[in-house]
């Protein structure tokens, strides 16, 4: 046979016509991924320090030492902002807190890795490394818990492996900005395009 | 070969309605034209058809391979300098291919001869690949076509294979799809590319080409200013690299396709360099650059501008006179030169088939009538069948 032995046609079919059909596709695509970074998680490994990472990822030494500074670098621009030391120290406990910029923030205590894909030489992705924080003051509701910059918990203080939502590992800040739109098809207007 | 009237189907403008096929008729005339289908023997689709498609193709690609090394052949191209480079990485990374469509003058008889290659932008892919599909499926059934016609046409089965292919180089990413405004015809041909992505388990989206943006970090992005990653853009690559964003293109990270090495391929100059690396193939024609003397030897012959589309700025010389001649706004960058090839007549119809190729692999044809001996965007689309 010369043709396609089989078409799907209920996959084919657009009884609800163009434009709807178009807008209700996205629509249903835009759902989907929302639904998709709404509901499933990923697994994330947590490390204090560059040597725990290193001997739970044999031969990825340079990698632990890379993420963590990755890391490091995001949460002095990420992390809270206190205006004195007392007030952090409050909600991070004692000597938890660094001077940066003439603003004192909680020290960062451990960075979280997400689980790599499929094609991954690692098993986790260096790449995106998270920075943690933790409480040591008992009145907290960080208390020996993991955190972020945004504040939310990860797991508590002893766990090394923790499921969190896959948004957790898109970059906080820094969205790029939008510079402009149009550099493309001004030379199609009023040419026939197809071929 | 032969053209054979027969009855509409009655309810295929309702069907049509129903699987979205909405540029069946365009500016106000039948654009699908099921009052005739063609038929052609297996032998006839498989020899002169099949068979030479992948040829020519792999022919094309050696061109390909001496072009992006060859700065004056780059030039005779018209390819401007700042994207030789782009172009030959993407070619030495063999970057994958989607489709593409050549077209052939071929009368059942002789051997089909090339007369160009839309190897970027190609459309009537829907009513090739789903829509006349569907006519067979329902005129075999409804006993009137033979039950053992079959058809030159495994495209949509093949699409949707390149894409699980493509979909592994490219995991868990979304690919975005983009054409311009305006456009029912493009904007139907994207959106069954879509639906092939989407059999595939791609996650796709949409962009008009006008909307995308470009945001601080060089990255083309969509209107929820989401960086596209990968975008088929149904929107010549001589056109992108002409236009504002063109010098982010090197930048940009993002995945195209068709990939840029097809600039080549789409590209009129293509003609004159298969000649001379294939003298005297039997499925090509004489071709030669306008200025090279060489191109005096042909008394009758077509010319046509190094980037055009759909048959415009084309013309037919005979013996130093224009014989007819399509308008058009192209032909600033150079022509080229072919010999003059008639598309064989069925009654008034002058008829082109259009060869499809997934990847490297031929896939079937399209059969498209015109009135005149320049195949234009007002053609007409013809099933066919083998018998």
């Amino acid at each position: 046979m010369k043709r396609s032995s089989r078409i799907d046609l209920a996959r084919m079919r657009k009884t609800c016509g163009p434009s709807l059909r178009i807008s209700a596709r996205l629509t249903l695509v835009g759902a989907g991924t929302l639904a998709l970074s709404g509901c499933s998680s990923d697994e994330a490994y947590i490390y204090q320090t560059v040597s725990e990472c290193a001997l739970d990822n044999p031969e990825a030494l340079f990698q632990c030492q890379a993420a963590y500074e990755q890391a490091q670098a995001e949460w002095t621009q990420t992390a809270p902002r206190y205006r004195n030391r007392s007030d952090c120290e409050y909600e991070f406990g004692d000597s938890s807190c660094d001077v940066h910029q003439g603003l004192f923030i909680p020290l960062m205590m451990g960075f979280m890795l997400a689980q790599a894909g499929g094609d991954s030489d690692f098993d986790v992705d260096f790449r995106r490394p998270k920075p943690l924080t933790t409480s040591r003051n008992k009145r907290s509701p960080v208390y020996e818990k993991w955190t972020g910059a945004r504040g939310w918990v990860y797991g508590d203080y002893y766990q090394n492996k923790v499921s969190v939502d896959k948004s957790v590992f898109k970059p906080l800040k820094g969205k790029a900005k939008v510079l402009g739109r149009g550099g493309f098809g001004k030379i199609a207007a009023g040419r026939s395009r197809g071929g | 070969m032969l053209r054979i009237p027969i009855a509409e189907r009655r309810d295929w403008r309702a069907t049509a309605l129903e699987y979205g096929f909405h540029f069946h008729t365009l500016y106000g005339e039948p654009y699908w034209d099921e009052s005739a289908y063609y038929q052609f023997s297996l032998k006839q689709i498989e020899h002169h058809i099949e068979d030479p498609t992948a040829e020519i193709h792999q022919m094309c690609l050696d061109v390909v391979d001496r072009v992006v090394r060859d700065e004056q052949l780059l030039h005779r191209f018209q390819i401007p300098q700042r994207f030789w480079d782009l172009i030959a990485r993407s070619w030495y990374n063999r970057d994958p291919s989607l489709y593409s469509r050549i077209d052939l003058a071929y009368d059942g008889v002789g051997p089909a001869k090339l007369l160009e290659n839309n190897a970027d932008t190609p459309t009537s892919l829907y009513e090739t690949g789903f829509w006349q599909w569907l006519w067979l499926q329902q005129q075999v059934d409804r006993g009137a076509v033979d039950r053992l016609a079959d058809q030159f046409n495994s495209l949509q089965e093949r699409l949707i294979n390149r894409f699980q292919q493509l979909k592994l180089t490219m995991p868990d990413q979304q690919l975005h799809m983009a054409c311009c405004k305006d456009t029912v015809e493009d904007r139907g041909t994207v959106q069954y590319l879509q639906d092939c992505a989407e059999q595939a388990g791609i996650a796709s989206d949409f962009v008009y080409v006008e909307d995308i943006g470009l945001n601080s970090r060089h990255r083309f992005v969509d209107l929820k200013a989401e960086p596209i990653r990968w975008l088929f853009k149904l929107y010549p690559w001589e056109f992108m690299q002409r236009e504002a964003y063109g010098e982010h293109l090197a930048r940009c990270e993002t995945r195209f396709l068709e990939p840029i090495w097809k600039t080549i391929l789409s590209n009129k100059a293509l003609l004159p360099l298969l000649w001379q690396l294939f003298p005297n193939h039997p499925n090509l024609l004489p071709a030669y650059f306008e200025d090279d003397p060489k191109a005096a030897t042909l008394t009758h012959y077509v010319r046509k501008p190094i980037y055009s589309r759909e048959g415009a700025n084309i013309s037919i010389v005979k013996d130093g006179e224009v014989v007819e001649q399509a308008d058009g706004p192209y032909g600033e960058e150079g022509f080229i030169v072919q010999a003059y090839h008639p598309l064989p007549r069925f009654g008034d119809n002058h008829t082109l088939i259009g060869s499809w190729l997934v990847n490297d692999q031929p896939a079937g044809i399209s059969v498209r009538e015109d009135r005149s001996a320049i195949t234009q965007d007002l053609s007409r689309f013809l099933p066919h069948i083998i018998l």
